[in-house]
C-alpha cells in the first residue's frame, strides 16, 4: 500500500469480528516488510501518547456510534454547497500543513476506521431513499482522505454498488493520493464522482507530504476518465506565495494536458482558512511553512482567512484561466460571501440553497 | 478527594519546636517550596514587630550531628525573612528523618492552602513536585481542582512549563500578574533568546492581555516572513526608539507598536483602512454623522450613523 507505514493497529473491544476488522488486519498480517512490524492489540481505553505524527501510523478500528450521514459543518454566514459527508473514518495518512483535521482531532489521535460502516448501510441509504426527488451530494473526504486506505478498507467495494444505484445521489471519493486501484476494479461508474484536491506544485511539493505528486494525481484523473468516470477538482486553499500565478497556470496546463475537461462536473475553489487554535498547532508541527505568511483577517465565522480584496484576486485570476481553457466547468466557491461571489465569479448564488441548486443541476446534466 | 493514609500519621504539633542555627538552613527554592515572588515587606515588619508566630517546619539532610544541614519543608518565606532580620536562630520544628518526601510536601501544601493565594508559577512548582512524586492522572484529578484548575492534562503540562521553562524575567512577569497566562502559553513556543527579548518589552511597557498575544503573534510571524530572528527584529530602531520615548507613557508605547506591526504584518489591510477613512473624510459629512466601516472591512457593509441632537430651548 503506497507509502504509508502502519506499524501498529488498536481495535476496539468488539470490533475485532466485524468484517471490515477483518478485512483489515488480515491485509496488514500478509502484508510485506512495511507493515511486518505491527502489533496488533486489542486495549482500551486509546493509548494517549502520540508523537508529533499525531499516531498516523497507527489504525484505530472502532465502531462509530454517531450519524454516519451527516451535513458539511458550514456556517450560516458564507454560502455553503450543502454536501453530506459520509463519515467513515477520521484522520488521514498525509501530513499537509494546512489540514483542518490537526485541530479538529487534536484529542482523537491515530487513524480511525469507522468499520460498522456496512452494518449501517441500509440506514445510510434509507435516509438517502426518503425523498427521491432531492439529490444528496455524498463525500467521504472531509474528516479523512477517500482513497489513501482503500487498498486496506476497501470503501469502494462497499460503497460503488449502492450509490451507484440510485438517481437522486452521487457519491464523491474526494483525494490527494493516486490510489485508484479499488475503483477501477469495480464495475460501478454511474453517480461516481473522482475527485482531487489540486494546488500550485510548490504548495503541492513542499506543504502536501506524503500526497501524490501533482503530475501523478492527474495521471490517475486521466485513467478514470478514460475509464469512464466523472471526476471533479477542487483548488482548496488556495494560498497566495511567490509566484503563485505562475505556479496555478502551470498546474492549469497540467490539466489541459492530461484530462477532458468535458468529463468534469465541478471545480470548486476556497481559500486558506482555520480556526486561531490550529495555527500554534502549524507552526509546532511545520515549522518551514509558509502559509501563515499571508494576510489575514478574521472571518464572519471566527475564522481566520485572507484579506476579502486578497481572496477576489486569487478567485478572479483562476476563474479567468480555468474559464479560458474550458467554459463550462462548474466552477463554485467554497464558504464565500454574495459579494465576494459577484466580484470575483461574475455572478452569485446568493444563498446555500442557489449553490445547491447549481451543483445539483450539475449532478442532473452530466449523469441525467 | 485526597487519600487521608498520605497524611494521617503526620502529628506536626507533637513536635517541640528547636533552636536551630539559620545558617545551617537551605533557603534556597528546595524540593518542598512553593513560594515565588512574595513581597518579604509585610511579614518582616510583623516578625520585627512581635515575634515568630508560628514555627517553620524542617527536614534533617544529615545523620543527625550538630553541623547537620536542614531543607526548609514548611515557612520558606520565614526563613528568608529571618535571615534578612539578622536573626542567627529560630525555633523550628524538625521532622522525624523516615518522614516521606510525599508528605514533606504535602505538609507544606495544605499548610498554605488555606491560608494564601498562589500566584501561576507557585501552582506550577506545587504540581510539578507533586507530578515527580506521584502519577500524573491522579494530579490532574486529585490536585488541580485545590487551585481552581480544570482537570486537563494540557493545563498541567502548562503551568509545569511555567515553572521548568520559563526564564527568571518572565516568571517574575507572571508571578506579578504582568503576563497573561495565554501570552505565557505562545512564549512557550519560542526559543529561550526570543522569549527573553520579548519579555524585555514587557517588563518596561504595559500591554495588555490582548496586546500582548497580538504583540507576540505579530513578531512571531514577521520573524517568519521577513527571516529575522525575533531578537533582530526587536532590535530595530523603529521599534526601540518607541521603548525608549520619554514622551510617551506605557500605554501610548504599547499603542504605538502594536499599530507600528500590524501596519508591517498586514500592509494591505492597514493600507485599505487608511483609504476608507481619507474618502470618508473627504465627503465633508454634517457634524453628526459617521461613516464606519464594520471590523476589519470583512463585509461589504458599511454603518452610518448620525446623532441628532435637540436644541435647548
Amino acid at each position: 500500500m503506497a507509502d504509508f507505514h502502519i506499524k501498529r493497529a488498536i481495535m476496539e473491544e468488539g470490533s475485532e469480528k466485524n468484517p471490515m476488522t477483518r478485512r483489515i488486519m488480515g491485509k496488514l498480517s500478509h502484508a510485506p516488510s512495511d507493515v511486518s512490524e505491527a502489533s496488533f492489540k486489542f486495549q482500551k481505553p486509546l493509548d494517549s501518547k502520540v508523537g508529533g505524527n499525531m499516531g498516523k501510523d497507527t489504525l484505530h478500528l472502532l465502531s462509530y456510534k454517531g450519524e454516519f450521514l451527516k451535513p458539511c459543518p458550514g456556517t450560516k454566514e458564507y454560502i455553503c454547497c450543502d454536501y453530506q459527508i459520509l463519515n467513515v473514518a477520521t484522520n488521514c495518512p498525509l501530513d499537509c500543513s494546512y489540514c483542518i483535521l490537526q485541530s479538529y482531532f487534536l484529542n482523537q489521535p491515530y487513524l480511525r476506521i469507522h468499520v460498522n460502516l456496512e452494518e449501517n448501510m441500509a440506514r445510510i441509504l434509507a435516509t438517502i431513499d426518503r425523498d427521491p426527488q432531492q439529490i444528496i451530494r455524498v463525500g467521504t473526504g472531509e474528516f479523512a482522505d477517500s482513497l489513501a486506505l482503500d487498498p486496506l478498507t476497501h470503501w469502494t467495494d462497499v460503497l460503488m454498488r449502492p450509490f451507484s444505484k440510485r438517481k437522486n445521489a452521487v457519491l464523491e471519493f474526494k483525494t490527494k493520493t493516486a490510489q485508484i486501484e479499488g475503483l477501477l476494479a469495480s464495475p460501478y461508474r454511474d453517480r461516481i464522482i473522482v475527485s482531487w484536491s489540486l494546488n500550485s506544485p510548490l504548495i503541492s511539493t513542499k506543504e502536501e507530504k506524503g500526497a501524490a505528486t501533482l503530475k501523478q494525481r492527474l495521471e490517475a484523473a486521466r485513467r478514470c476518465q478514460q475509464e469512464g468516470f466523472v471526476v471533479s477538482f477542487h483548488f482548496d486553499p488556495l494560498i497566495p506565495h511567490k509566484g503563485w500565478r505562475e505556479g496555478y497556470l502551470k498546474t492549469i496546463d497540467l490539466m489541459d494536458r492530461y484530462l477532458d475537461p468535458g468529463g468534469i462536473i465541478w471545480i470548486s475553489m476556497g481559500s486558506l482558512r482555520f480556526m486561531p487554535d490550529l495555527k500554534p498547532i502549524i507552526r509546532k508541527r511545520h515549522p518551514e511553512t509558509s502559509i501563515l505568511d499571508g494576510e489575514f483577517i478574521t472571518g464572519l465565522d471566527g475564522k481566520a482567512r485572507y484579506f476579502k480584496p486578497i481572496r477576489m484576486e486569487l478567485y478572479g485570476f483562476m476563474r479567468q484561466n480555468l474559464e479560458q481553457w474550458h467554459s463550462d466547468l462548474g466552477l463554485y466557491l467554497c464558504m464565500e460571501s454574495d459579494e465576494v461571489w459577484r466580484k470575483s465569479m461574475g455572478w452569485s448564488p446568493e444563498k446555500s440553497r442557489g449553490l445547491k441548486r447549481f451543483l445539483d443541476d450539475r449532478v442532473v446534466k452530466i449523469f441525467g | 478527594m485526597i487519600k487521608v493514609s498520605y497524611m494521617d500519621r503526620l502529628k506536626i504539633a507533637d513536635i517541640l519546636p528547636q533552636q536551630i542555627n539559620l545558617n545551617q538552613i537551605d533557603d534556597s527554592s528546595g524540593p518542598y517550596s512553593m513560594s515565588y515572588g512574595f513581597n518579604p515587606g509585610p511579614l518582616a515588619a510583623s516578625i520585627s514587630r512581635i515575634g515568630l508566630i508560628n514555627s517553620p517546619i524542617l527536614a534533617r539532610e544529615g545523620k543527625g550531628g550538630a553541623e547537620d544541614e536542614f531543607v526548609v519543608v514548611s515557612g520558606f518565606r520565614r526563613i528568608r525573612v529571618l535571615k534578612k532580620l539578622n536573626w542567627t536562630k529560630a525555633p523550628c520544628r524538625v521532622l522525624p528523618e523516615a518522614t516521606s518526601s510525599l508528605k514533606c510536601l504535602l505538609l507544606n501544601l495544605y499548610e498554605n492552602l488555606p491560608v494564601r493565594n498562589f500566584n501561576a508559577v507557585e501552582m506550577g512548582m506545587a504540581l510539578t513536585r507533586l507530578a515527580e512524586l506521584l502519577p500524573k492522572e491522579e494530579v490532574v484529578k486529585d490536585f488541580m481542582p485545590l487551585f481552581d484548575l480544570p482537570s486537563h492534562e494540557e493545563t498541567l503540562h502548562l503551568f509545569m512549563r511555567i515553572e521548568t521553562a520559563l526564564e527568571t524575567q518572565a516568571k517574575d512577569l507572571v508571578a506579578r500578574g504582568s503576563l497573561s497566562l495565554q501570552a505565557a502559553k505562545l512564549l512557550l513556543e519560542m526559543d529561550s533568546a526570543a522569549r527573553q527579548k520579548i519579555c524585555r518589552y514587557f517588563s518596561t511597557i504595559k500591554f495588555n492581555k490582548n496586546q500582548q498575544a497580538q504583540f507576540i503573534d505579530f513578531v512571531n510571524d514577521l520573524s517568519h516572513i521577513e527571516d529575522n530572528p525575533i531578537s533582530g527584529l526587536l532590535d530595530e530602531p523603529d521599534l526601540t526608539e518607541i521603548r525608549h520615548n520619554e514622551r510617551m507613557n506605557s500605554p501610548q508605547k504599547a499603542r504605538a507598536l502594536i499599530k507600528l506591526l500590524r501596519a508591517r504584518r498586514l500592509p494591505h489591510l492597514v493600507k485599505t483602512e487608511k483609504r476608507f477613512r481619507h474618502m470618508v473624510e473627504n465627503l465633508a459629512l454634517p457634524a453628526g454623522c459617521q461613516i464606519t466601516p464594520l471590523p476589519i472591512l470583512k463585509a461589504p457593509i458599511i454603518s452610518l450613523k448620525s446623532f441628532l441632537k435637540r436644541e435647548k430651548t
